[in-house]
């Protein structure tokens, strides 16, 4: 399965939030995101669980916050594409 | 426009019967959808009125007469009186459908201001403004060469009438200024700035989206030249809105877009010759083509609606409600509410930041509680970077949201004020 065919699989929409910093939310697709927040929670590291309902993860040098309603606040990045790179890592 | 807000208005219980949606669970819980300054939901009337149009009476409006056709084009007219009658505009020579709000500033915008303003002209917007009421004056100025000025805002959102009054001169040709920020709530005193700009031979165009669904608005005791808003934020559909223009100022503008129903008559006599082309009545001259007319008829219908329960009483229930959210807000350490603090002087929209937590973070928080609100600029950065934050979340009330909603999401917020 390439890259590419992972976002495909997992993710239903990719945008870039209105605001100062770059933020980039990510919506993963409603019937595949148990399976894909299992994926992402192995690949990155949990710094804290937020009472079950987020987690704060890190992946290389970015932060992140994973929800439990499947979606993903990728913080300060370049740009939309720097996220799909990211997350062709995380769900690959 | 300050009036009492603690009088009994309408049961909001009782209204909530009517929008199915609120029944919703969203990640287990009850859906408390707090983000009506952005669209509001339908009530079974609005739905019913689109299914009963397409199941009873769809054809094309103006040009067929068969009975179809004629039942279609009654209700559409209709439609405009409705609205005139609303906002006791003439009547439907001055309403004129159109998409939304962005779509009626631009008529004003390529109708009157590019045939009238030269470059040394000016036009007087503020920092307060929808980006939907800054834009299309600026890419204007780019063809036209004239000046685009911003009135200055106070602290808390609201339009800084002294920053108004120095900037309006005689080369002020149009003030185009909202009556109700989108972001909060702040409601400007529009008489006033309406005589300031007819007393310098200028024009006003205000941006009703927010007001014209949570306020009374009258064009004749205001003195509004042009109104604009959109259907959908007013429990209509989407795709539908509003401009109102004095009908001496619309007979005397050029089409926006051209094409079928809103001529009279194409005559082209010569091979060489250009057709001559007489433009149809008003409001028709400004709707060309097929005209959205199912979402007008739809329009209407929500308009009936907000009739029955009365406009002042809608305007009365949102300072209650934002009144109560106020106080409760009052709670917390580290939460920042920005606006007004008179919850007469704005609407239900209450923009907030929680410490130093990223504005779409604390949304997608809400979210897993089945509570829907709106952060980030909400298409309003002058004003995000005036009051000097980087977003904000925006909570928007409407009819059917109650005090026990408030609690719920003042509860979950405290939660989410300790998570950080």
């Amino acid at each position: 399965m390439s890259d590419d065919t992972a976002i495909r699989k997992y993710v239903a929409n990719i945008e870039e939030a209105c605001g100062e910093e770059k933020d980039v939310i990510v919506m993963l697709k409603y019937e595949k995101r148990d399976e894909a927040i299992k994926k992402i929670l192995n690949k990155a590291k949990v710094v804290k669980t937020l009472a079950g309902i987020a987690y704060d993860i890190n992946f290389g040098d970015k932060s992140m916050r994973l929800y439990r309603t499947g979606k993903l606040l990728m913080k300060k990045l370049k740009d939309k594409k720097e996220a799909e790179e990211i997350l062709k890592q995380l769900l690959g | 426009m300050k009036l009492k807000g603690k009088d009994e208005v309408f049961d909001p219980y009782e209204v909530r019967k009517d929008f199915p949606i609120l029944d919703r669970e969203i990640n287990g819980y009850k859906v408390i959808y707090f983000d009506n300054a952005a669209t509001s939901q339908k009530p079974i009337q609005v739905v019913e009125a689109i299914k009963n149009f397409y199941e009873r009476h769809n054809a094309n409006v103006h040009r067929g007469v068969h009975t179809l056709s004629q039942e279609a084009s009654e209700l559409y007219e209709n439609a405009h009186e409705e609205v005139a009658s609303f906002m006791n505009a003439e009547g439907i020579e001055e309403i004129i459908f159109v998409k939304n709000t962005t779509e009626a500033i631009n008529l004003v915008a390529y109708s009157w201001a590019l045939n009238k303003l030269s470059k040394e002209d000016e036009v007087l917007t503020t920092l307060m403004e929808h980006h939907s009421n800054i834009v299309p004056w600026e890419i204007l100025s780019k063809i036209k060469g004239f000046k685009v000025k911003y009135a200055d805002v106070n602290n808390d959102g609201s339009i800084n009438s002294e920053s108004l009054e120095e900037l309006v001169t005689n080369k002020t040709k149009i003030v185009c200024i909202s009556h109700m920020s989108n972001v909060t709530g702040a409601i400007t005193d529009i008489g006033k700035i309406s005589k300031l700009t007819h007393d310098h031979g200028a024009i006003i165009v205000v941006d009703g989206a927010q007001s014209v669904p949570r306020m009374p608005v009258d064009v004749k005791k205001l003195d509004i030249d042009f109104l604009a808003f959109s259907g959908h934020k007013m429990l209509g559909p989407t795709g539908i809105g509003v401009l109102y223009g004095k009908k001496e100022l619309l007979n005397e503008m050029e089409p926006f877009l051209g094409g079928g129903s809103m001529i009279k008559s194409v005559k082209c006599s010569s091979p060489e010759g250009n057709c001559q082309i007489d433009w149809h009545d008003l409001p028709w001259k400004f709707e060309a083509g097929t005209p959205n007319i199912c979402g007008g008829i739809a329009l209407a219908e929500a308009v009936r609606y907000l009739k029955k329960l009365g406009m002042e009483n809608v305007y009365k229930y949102e300072a209650q409600l934002t009144e109560y959210a106020l106080k409760r807000f009052e709670e917390f350490e580290k939460v920042k509410v920005y606006g007004p603090k008179d919850a007469t002087a704005r609407g239900g929209i209450i923009p907030f930041n929680i410490d130093e937590m990223n504005p779409h973070d604390v949304a997608l928080l809400l979210d897993g509680f089945g509570i829907m609100v709106r952060s980030g600029y909400h298409c309003a950065e002058p004003l995000h970077r005036k009051l000097g934050i980087k977003g904000s979340v925006r909570a928007s009330f409407y009819i059917y949201n109650t005090k026990e909603e408030i609690d719920r999401f003042i509860e979950v917020l405290k939660g989410i004020e300790n998570v950080g």
